[in-house]
């Protein structure tokens, strides 16, 4: 009964979450018409967002793409495959999937869970409040340039995860499976559709209005001084990671499957 | 920007808040159980109270951060309760508020923190931003050329800060400052934008009686010099006494007693005469 409680208590969390981060996410795109006003916390939060991020995703893809090559390439090269495919499967792997969900995963617990916790401190804080008094609307000094930034970043740092990714997918082939560079490249620039690196984009914008959404208001709506910071915290990176994967699977059956197949074929 | 012609300016009889039986619960719990307060223009009242007695709940009803169950929370005669979105940051501009923590922004500077009302209205609004000067009646005095408005704006910053006795402690993040100078820091803020109602939420709790001493005399400097109203929540009764105008007791979401100082003091109510004597017996129930 516990803990069929908390599964209910913890699914309840989660939706409600979702539910103020979706209005939350109306109100800043309603504050957009402030953004060229705004344009020096936007730029402090592209750095946040996405250069902070940069030496953690760039380690994550790297490995990714190389255990992808080596798990793949050692298996086909027994059926005399390896150098057909090992290319375009590390290419379409990184481009389609690991890219864009390992560096949402990365931003999400990096960069999301800081910015939770920041903006949860404020609350407690009554930091927030203090700014509603001064007229100054917290959606438009928090939120608005947080979610613009992570717009821009998060697709960025996907382009470089599937690029750094890649990479050493193509040292692995070379060194441990014995397909050289000339090959790996020439048979991934055959296979890999233009469609596969707008799939990852659309998902990466997808990704990052979730993990803006979840961390503002996760931080917005805490109370209870630090143990509310670190619940906060705890849950928007647990909140992120549950539904980039769920709308990583809907991506792909409503978008990808429907859309990107047919329009792009 | 005060979006009123002068037809429908208030008049100076008009009280700079009044309250009407403002109730609010929460989650079925009663906070305030009707609440009536006058706040004449340009007075100090002071509303005392235990803790958990609905002091800060009162002051977020009044600045509109709250919004009640029933009753009216008149601003110039505009109830706040029922005003719109931009109403209410309309409103809001009129007030300035010193938070019981300071609540300034860890991640600002002093002067940047001072400064932030004025810099984030001058960057979401094109019309002219007007401010009374310190040492004039007059509240639509000057007008911050927009052309200069980064030194109108540092100037007016250093004004404040020389002001509640700061000067130099411009460049110093909130984490560098002791409480004392956290609640000055908060108080130039809330005056920077020369308001016409000031709120202080427990201004000199978890501080040391000179800096007690040196806070009250900044809440009188301020009524002197700006001429402004100020509601004051606070549990320290010599404090109101020094400061207050008018000193309010809130005893389970009423008012239980108000007056002038010298009256108040001497009021025979025994929850009064309890909270002002400090005693633990009587008929406010301590546990």
């Amino acid at each position: 009964m516990g803990i069929l409680e908390d599964t209910g208590r913890f699914l309840y969390g989660l939706v409600e979450s979702a539910g103020r981060g979706t209005i939350l996410f109306l109100q800043a795109l309603a504050q957009c018409r402030y953004f060229p006003r705004n344009l020096d916390k936007f730029l402090g939060q592209v750095f946040v967002c996405g250069v902070s991020a940069i030496p953690v995703v760039a380690i994550t893809a790297t490995f990714t793409g190389m255990v992808i090559a080596a798990q793949t390439g050692t298996e086909l090269k027994k059926y005399g495959l390896a150098d057909l495919t090992i290319g375009p499967i590390v290419g379409a792997s990184m481009c389609r999937e690991m890219g864009p969900v390992l560096t949402a995963i990365c931003v999400a617990g990096f960069v999301g869970g800081g910015m939770a916790s920041v903006i949860a401190t404020m609350r407690v804080n009554e930091e927030i409040d203090a700014l509603e008094v001064m007229s100054i609307n917290p959606v438009r000094f928090l939120v608005m340039p947080r979610l613009t930034a992570m717009m821009i970043a998060l697709p960025l740092l996907t382009v470089f995860a599937d690029f750094v990714g890649i990479l050493g997918g193509a040292l692995v082939a070379q060194f441990q499976v014995g397909v050289t560079y000339f090959v790996f490249f020439d048979y991934l620039k055959w296979a890999l559709a233009l469609r596969d690196i707008a799939f990852g984009l659309v998902k990466a914008w997808t990704f990052a209005v979730i993990i803006t959404m979840v961390a503002c208001e996760q931080g917005m709506s805490a109370s209870g001084g630090a143990e509310g910071v670190g619940r906060a915290t705890m849950r928007s990176v647990v909140y992120s990671f549950l539904l980039i994967l769920v709308a990583n699977y809907l991506l792909f059956s409503l978008v990808y499957r429907t859309i990107f197949t047919k329009v792009w074929s | 920007m005060g979006g009123r012609t002068d037809a429908e300016k208030p008049g100076a009889d008009t009280p700079a808040i009044e309250i009407r039986g403002l109730r609010k619960s929460f989650g079925g719990r009663p906070v305030l159980r009707g609440v009536d307060l006058v706040v004449p223009r340009g007075k100090t009242v002071v509303v005392l109270g235990l803790s958990g007695s609905g002091k800060s709940t009162l002051l977020k009803h009044i600045i509109g951060l709250l919004k009640p169950d029933e009753g009216q929370i008149l601003v110039d005669g505009r109830d706040i309760a029922r005003a719109t979105a931009d109403e209410i940051e309309d409103l809001r501009w009129r007030f300035g508020m010193v938070f019981q923590n300071a609540a300034l922004l860890q991640s600002l500077t002093v002067a940047e923190n001072v400064a932030l009302p004025l810099v984030e209205r001058f960057r979401q609004s094109r019309g002219p931003i007007r401010l009374k000067r310190l040492d004039s009646s007059e509240r639509e005095g000057s007008a911050i050329d927009r052309r200069r408005w980064r030194q109108e704006i540092a100037a007016r910053v250093s004004e404040k800060l020389a002001l509640v006795g700061l000067a130099g402690s411009e460049n110093k993040m909130p984490s560098e400052l002791s409480g004392g100078m956290r609640k000055r820091a908060g108080l130039a803020r809330a005056i920077v934008h020369d308001p016409d109602i000031l709120l202080y939420d427990e201004p000199t709790t978890g501080l040391d009686p000179i800096i007690c001493r040196h806070v009250d005399d900044l809440i009188i400097r301020m009524r002197e010099r700006l001429g402004v109203s100020s509601v004051v929540i606070s549990h320290d009764v010599e404090g109101a006494v020094r400061t207050a105008d008018v000193m309010a007791l809130l005893h389970e979401g009423v008012i239980v007693g108000q007056g002038p100082p010298e009256e108040f003091t001497k009021s025979p109510d025994p929850v009064v005469r309890q909270f002002l004597e400090g005693r633990s017996e009587g008929p406010i129930k301590v546990l």
